[in-house]
């Protein structure tokens, strides 16, 4: 080796070093920032380790959300299941639950009012244990633990009802990584409703004020004390549906019902076209069409003219044919995107005592309350009095009011007629076919059926249907 | 082996470190140059001289190129040399020159067989593609600009033995999708990696919002999957590609570490060569025109049409009279253009190379377009004579008008709509003058309205003359590579290199659809306005260390290097509803809504390479090893290590036609990373009436969720027959992805959809084959055959959840689904049992080709030259879905077709919810995809018609000029769901699919 070399190779050593010294400072990591959070959403666990205020009014207020999911499945799904409405859009896309066989075989329509009941279960359910940990006041503690009972009561129902015999599961607040919770029959279903609701009423009853705001549609519901009488609405609506017509007269007298107050004061979902928020997904007049039996039931009034409520929910358009089934009927219903949904109003508060009061002989008070809802909203003449029909036919004109009253907002022909097996009475558009078979319950999504192999559970299994 | 080891990358670096500070040692002695020797360099075949060659004297590092008339000069050591000439495309001569000699000239035979390129074996390193241990596949740049492309992998199709390149749609600008080896993943990114000399370029698709039209989701986050818009390596230009090297597979790619699982593509561009400067210029014309329609039901009978669509029918019926609906929508033919133009040269010490090109395709449907502008510059700097500066800088804008296509719930779409509008209606506008045009700008003075459909939510062309979807992108990709000659001796050889990359894109959509669009009224909020920007910044910084051995019987090349990247991307949109005056701007609706997702990502790798060629060239070995961390994993700390071996052995037979045949084995592995996001368990932030409001949405996440796995091996042998005409190369290889990202479906009463964690494994093993052969070769007739094949089958072989579907309409419309010991590309759906007779849920057809295949046949035949290029699929299957919307409404073609007195549409509606299988077809295609007659002028004429010209070149071409299939829709090649993991082939209201026809002239100058 010559010296000149020795010179060379030691500057050659010196850059080296260099090199390799930035080169093994990068290799560890340290000249890079790896901190890349999720810019996009909050985290669940940031509302469990630090419940704070705003955090928790945004939780509750999130249950207000989508509470209103599950009612937008109600009033299309069930609706159609209860041909209130014909979805017909030639993407195919609605077409099961309506002008076709709703169990395909694949138990496509079970995903509907089930998987958003759920979730907003969960919702309840994370808020109330975040509630544990957060140093809230007890008033205001109370409030939120009756505000998220109720709304966990109120998805239950809307499960309850569209499940009917097959049962549901309940005990569902638990790791989701575990097995899924065991169904539990009818009968436990509204047992864990009724409780539910029980809960929150001792919660509610002297608790302090909502620490969280309530949109527009529940301005009559703002606080604890009138919160209650929602509370109790949806008690009597849950107990009319098992046949506790006791309980639900006796939840009825705590609610808001006014015999003498506006038919249509109750709460109701909302929807804007707001950033964020979500319009109403019943607003579509290019898919959604009414069954055009509506225009041969709805009764005269004594100028011969039509029903009230035919007159204003419904209107003409022209024909729309898909496959055997034509509509020339549409709703007024939604006709804007920020027009709300009814969540429970006093029409059919006084409908349900009538229904209770009718399954407990009490007649008079019965038809009491009918003649309210026929005069104010039907615009109709008051039945005879004494009214010479039978109990059965009394019933049928309850049915008549409540279709007419309630129609679009919740399902509520397929929940009443199914009640009372009158299933084949709905009136069906369209020649008899296998593809308008009627349904008394609603299947479970594919999906909740899976984790649950080997054991099915009734829900999952295909069921014909009934052919009218 | 399934788990991961930990090991300490600073004890990696040290290794690698101390093997690089120890050749330091090694002598180096200053070279003496005294003697000069010039030559020239000529074709072997056509005997026209040949620029642009490199001549290098044995032992020196420096080469001198060839100028336009083939001749150089090049100063050498005394006494005895060897030159050794080299140039892309031809076959490396070597001669050796005695110590008197001071002129050569050298005949160079083209590579018709790409024996001699150098291919890719590491991240700064090549070998020859003689030794290569792996099936890489090259495409170089006469290959991919013969016919106009929309996109780089457009160019690709049929011409990658084992790449199944695909088309989502027929829109103008792009939207494909090209899968390596099949399927590697689920959930995971499923894009090959690019790389653009030395930058990782992003392949990613922003959706266009055009679901905030259609309604095809309402997922405001994951909402635009059925947006239809293009994936963005369509940005690049073809004409300044160079050549394209596939990385398949984990054996090939293990050097590219976690992000290399779908393999890596790695697109080198042209550079200058020394000489003076030369000009090329190819300007074509041409246009686009509808390749396919569907056809419309054409009823015998009014009552026929009332029974179908109402009693209105009766209103527009007239006896005889229907309208080609698909024709009047997508028959138009505008003139389409392309200009590309490039200059380079250098001197000694600078080289450059600068491109140019402007294209317009002019789309078959209304205000449909693919506009793109590109420039390109690529420097080459001599540092003295120890360093080297290159810098490759290319600014692009694009420009497409997409349509309005896919999936939609709002009876918009073009074939969405189409279904419900029977073929009596007639949708022209109508002119003030009282006559009917498909387009109101075709009215006297533009003046005219187009009438309502009464049958459907839109009037198609109504919607495709008044609704604009666009989509802008500026692009820069840069990158920069500074390399340092550290040592340069006989036998030793240390390099440095630096290399800097960056890809930067703002993509800005703009959809506007005004108040008086039929459709617009629907929902109470006439007009709709959706801007939307996507802002995407890829960068990237290499450091590589190369170590050269070379005693002449041994070849040893050691390399070290890091890699650093940071990809971000932020994309937000406003969409504006009920638009006041009908104004396009977003802040005039009074229905607005705001979205933003941001995305970042920080990755860090280490590799260390040893590659070794030795018994006269005959053997290669190369082990390496990659170590890399990203900030996609739940544990941003862990390293996760990738190893790759590889061997290949030459044998030359020389019997029997055999000349050589090589035997070739790799094994190695790979990674694919978490996607950004996947490893948090969100809430959702909404609002209701101006209240903020959380709510879970669906997705929790595993504690230690890291990337997938995937182990390759791979073995084969490339042959040479017959003199060196042909060549045959057989692979077959067997990849299994282990820790599988997976959803385990969680049941809905738990309140979430699915937990992301991983598991399972896949197993995808196939085979290729590719056969070039040059079957005549003289100075008059060259014909070039080359044939690819390529077929894979994948299984899940374990998976520890229940099934779940992947991607689809669900169980009802068909989807793909994972299940334990079955593909993952089967389409599932409802189905007889064929037991019971019982609608149940099944697999029902495979949507997997049984093979792809390609053949390209080019021939020059005196002035003469033509190519042509087939691509065939063979199997695989399609929903077809606008198939069961034309029955659903009885409008199908053959609805009047009977069957045991029903309707055949009728039939298969009816069968269909209990047989989801009734749409799924055969999608076996043969294409067209290339075809080119072009004829050079001779050097007379050529001079007679541009003075200072040096050729000139006429040519015919066309791209998927014939298409033969038995699918039933418009395209076999489709995809709802644009590019996918798995569950292509979901046929919902595509864009048609076009073919395209081009004059050109290419000047050289």
């Amino acid at each position: 080796m010559n010296r000149r070399f020795v010179a060379r190779r030691a500057g050659v050593r010196r850059l080296w070093t260099g090199a390799l010294a930035s080169g093994l400072a990068a290799a560890t990591g340290s000249a890079c920032d790896f901190a890349a959070p999720d810019f996009n959403n909050p985290s669940v666990e940031d509302l469990q380790d630090d419940p704070d205020r705003a955090s928790l009014a945004a939780a509750a207020q999130g249950l207000l959300f989508d509470a209103r999911i599950t009612a937008a499945d109600m009033v299309m799904w069930v609706g159609a299941f209860g041909r209130e409405v014909y979805p017909m859009a030639a993407t195919g896309s609605a077409l099961p639950g309506s002008v076709r066989d709703p169990w395909d075989g694949t138990l496509w329509v079970g995903t509907q009012v089930w998987a958003e009941a759920y979730r907003n279960i969960r919702n309840a359910n994370l808020l109330l244990e975040a509630l544990g940990a957060s140093g809230l006041p007890d008033g205001e503690t109370a409030a939120l633990r009756g505000f998220a009972k109720t709304m966990q009561a109120y998805e239950f129902l809307h499960v309850a009802v569209t499940r009917r015999r097959l049962g549901a599961p309940v005990a569902v607040g638990a790791d989701p990584n575990a097995a899924p919770a065991p169904i539990v029959s009818e009968a436990g279903l509204y047992d864990h409703i009724a409780t539910l609701l029980d809960d929150a009423r001792s919660d509610l009853t002297g608790a302090g004020a909502f620490p969280f705001s309530v949109p527009v549609g529940l301005d009559a519901f703002d606080d604890p004390s009138s919160f209650l009488g929602l509370n109790r609405a949806l008690k009597a609506r849950a107990e009319v549906q098992r046949n506790n017509w006791a309980a639900a007269l006796h939840a009825l007298s705590e609610s808001f019902l006014d015999a003498s107050g506006p038919l249509d004061h109750g709460a109701y979902h909302d929807w804007s076209v707001n950033s964020g928020d979500m319009a109403n997904p019943a607003n579509r007049p290019d898919l959604l069409w009414a069954n055009t039996r509506f225009r041969d039931e709805a009764q005269a009034r004594a100028d011969g003219s039509k029903d009230l409520r035919f007159a204003t929910k419904f209107k003409n358009v022209p024909t729309y044919q898909l496959l055997e089934v034509a509509s020339d009927l549409q709703y007024t219903l939604y006709e804007n995107p920020g027009d709300p949904f009814v969540w429970i109003k006093n029409e059919e508060l006084l409908l349900l005592r009538a229904e209770a009061n009718l399954a407990l002989g009490a007649r008079a008070e019965a038809i009491a309350d009918i003649n309210v809802v026929r005069t104010k909203s039907g615009g109709l003449e008051p039945l005879p009095d004494p009214y010479p029909g039978a109990d059965a036919d009394l019933l049928d004109e309850l049915l008549y009011n409540k279709r007419f009253s309630l129609v679009f907002e919740w399902g509520h022909t397929w929940i009443d007629m199914n009640r009372y097996g009158k299933l084949l009475q709905i009136p069906v558009l369209g020649p008899p076919s296998a593809d308008q078979r009627l349904h008394d319950a609603m299947p479970y999504p594919l999906s909740e059926c899976l984790p649950r192999e080997p054991d099915v559970p009734a829900g999952c299994k295909l069921r014909p249907g009934i052919v009218p | 082996m399934k788990r991961r080891r930990h090991h300490r990358p600073r004890a990696l670096a040290t290794l690698a470190a101390a093997s690089i500070c120890a050749i330091l040692f090694a002598p180096h002695p200053l070279e003496a140059q005294t003697r000069v020797i010039t030559g020239s360099v000529s074709d072997a075949t056509t005997e026209q001289p040949v620029f642009g060659a490199a001549v290098t004297a044995s032992g020196g590092r420096r080469s001198v190129f060839t100028n336009e008339d083939g001749d150089f000069s090049i100063s050498v050591a005394p006494g005895d040399v060897v030159l050794e000439i080299t140039m892309l495309g031809y076959q490396p001569a070597s001669v050796e020159i005695s110590a008197g000699a001071d002129h050569v000239d050298v005949a160079l035979r083209v590579d018709v067989l790409k024996l001699d390129e150098i291919v890719v074996a590491g991240q700064a390193t090549g070998v020859s593609r003689r030794n290569l241990a792996n099936a890489v596949s090259s495409v170089s740049a006469g290959e991919l600009d013969r016919v106009p492309a929309a996109s780089l992998e457009q160019a690709l199709s049929g011409k990658v033995a084992g790449a199944d390149v695909q088309s989502n749609s027929g829109a103008p600008g792009g939207g494909m999708q090209i899968q390596l080896r099949g399927v590697s993943t689920i959930l995971g990114s499923h894009r090959p990696l690019y790389v653009v000399d030395g930058a990782i370029v992003s392949d990613q698709t922003i959706p266009s919002g055009l679901h905030t039209l259609t309604g095809s989701s309402s997922n405001p986050v994951r909402g635009g999957s059925q947006d239809n818009s293009a994936n963005r390596i369509s940005d690049l230009n073809p004409y300044d590609v160079e050549s394209i090297e596939i990385l398949k597979g984990a054996s090939a790619a293990a050097i590219y570490g976690a992000k290399a699982n779908n393999g890596v593509i790695v697109v080198r561009t042209k550079r200058g060569r020394v000489g003076a400067p030369r000009f090329n210029v190819v300007q074509r014309f041409g246009f686009f025109q509808l390749a396919n329609k569907l056809g419309l039901r054409k009823f015998a009978s009014m009552e026929e049409a009332v029974e179908s669509f109402g009693p209105q029918a009766a209103d527009h019926w007239t006896p005889g009279k229907f309208f080609d609906h698909e024709t009047l929508l997508a028959g138009r033919t505008p003139l389409s253009y392309e200009t590309a133009a490039s200059v380079s040269g250098g001197a000694a010490e600078t080289r450059y190379y600068a491109s140019g090109l402007v294209k317009h395709d002019g789309g078959i449907i209304d205000n449909t377009f693919y506009d793109k502008q590109s420039i390109k510059l690529n420097i080459d700097q001599l540092l003295g004579d120890k360093a080297s500066f290159s810098l490759n800088t290319n600014a692009i804008r694009t420009l497409a008008g997409r349509g309005i296509t896919n999936n939609d719930n709002h009876g918009i779409s073009y074939y969405m709509t189409l279904p419900s509008t029977p073929s009596f209606v007639d949708l022209r506008a109508i002119c003030g003058d009282g006559s009917r045009q498909a387009d109101v700008d075709d009215c006297p003075g533009g003046q005219g309205s187009y009438p309502r459909n009464p049958f459907a939510a839109s009037n198609v062309l109504e919607t495709a003359s008044l609704t604009r979807n666009n989509e802008e992108v500026w692009r820069f990709v840069g990158s920069g590579a500074l390399t340092f000659d550290a040592v340069s001796s006989g036998a030793h050889a240390l390099r440095l290199k630096a290399v800097g990359g960056i890809d930067f894109f703002n993509q800005k959509n703009t959809l506007f659809s005004p108040p008086e669009t039929q459709f617009e009224s629907n929902d109470g909020l006439p007009g709709t306005s959706a801007l939307g920007s996507g802002y995407s910044q890829y960068m990237n910084f290499d450091a590589n260390a190369v170590y050269t051995y070379d005693s002449g019987a041994l070849r040893v090349t050691t390399s070290f290097g890091t890699q650093h990247e940071i990809r971000d991307v932020d994309v937000s949109s406003a969409i504006a509803k009920n638009l006041i005056g009908g104004l396009q701007n977003v802040d005039r609706g009074t229905a607005t809504e705001v979205r933003q997702n941001r995305t970042r990502s920080v990755d860090f790798g280490v590799f260390a390479q040893e590659e070794a060629l030795l018994l006269d060239e005959r053997v290669l070995l190369v082990a390496g090893v990659r170590a890399d961390r990203s900030s996609n994993n739940a544990n941003t700390e862990e390293y996760h290590f990738y190893p790759k071996l590889a061997a290949s052995f030459r044998w030359p037979l020389r019997r029997a036609g055999v000349e050589e045949i090589k035997f070739r084995g790799a094994w190695g592995q790979s990674g694919n990373q978490p996607v950004y996001g996947q490893k948090f368990t969100p809430y959702e932030g909404r609002n209701i009436a101006g209240l903020p409001a959380l709510r879970v949405v669906g997705a929790t996440a595993a504690p230690d969720l890291r990337p997938e796995r995937q182990t390759e091996i791979e073995g084969g042998f490339d042959a040479t027959l017959a003199g060196d005409r042909a060549t045959v190369e057989l692979t077959y290889y067997s990849k299994t992805i282990r820790d599988v990202i997976l959803e385990r479906s969680l049941a809905p009463s738990t309140g979430f959809d699915v937990a992301i964690f991983n598991g399972g494994e896949i197993n995808t093993r196939g085979v290729e084959a590719a056969v070039t052969a040059a079957p005549w070769s003289a100075r008059d007739l060259q014909w070039t055959v080359r044939a690819t094949f390529g077929m894979n089958r994948s299984r899940v072989v374990s998976l520890p959840v229940p099934r779940f579907t992947i991607q689809g309409f669900g169980y009802f419309y068909g989807t793909t689904v994972a299940e334990e010991g079955r593909s993952l590309t089967w389409l599932w759906g409802a189905a007889p049992d064929p037991e019971t007779g019982e609608a149940a849920v099944r697999p029902i057809a495979d949507a997997n080709a049984d093979f792809r295949a390609g053949l390209s046949n080019d021939v020059r035949f005196g002035a003469f030259s033509v190519f042509a290029s087939l691509d065939w699929q063979q199997g695989g299957t399609v929903n077809n879905l606008t198939r069961f919307l034309f029955d659903l409404t009885r409008n199908t073609e053959d609805c009047n077709d009977m069957v045991d007195g029903e309707s055949v549409c009728a039939k298969r509606n009816r069968e269909f919810p209990g047989n989801t299988g009734t749409y799924f077809q055969d999608a076996s295609f043969v294409k067209l995809r290339e075809l080119t007659v072009s004829y050079e002028a001779p050097p007379a004429l050529t001079a007679r018609i541009w003075r200072g010209a040096r050729s000139i070149r006429l040519g015919v071409s066309g791209r998927n000029l014939l298409t033969f299939t038995g699918y039933g829709g418009l395209d076999p090649e489709v995809s709802n769901f644009g590019s996918e993991a798995v569950g292509r082939g979901q046929d919902v209201a595509p864009f048609p699919p076009s073919r395209s026809w081009w004059f050109s002239v290419d000047m050289a100058f």
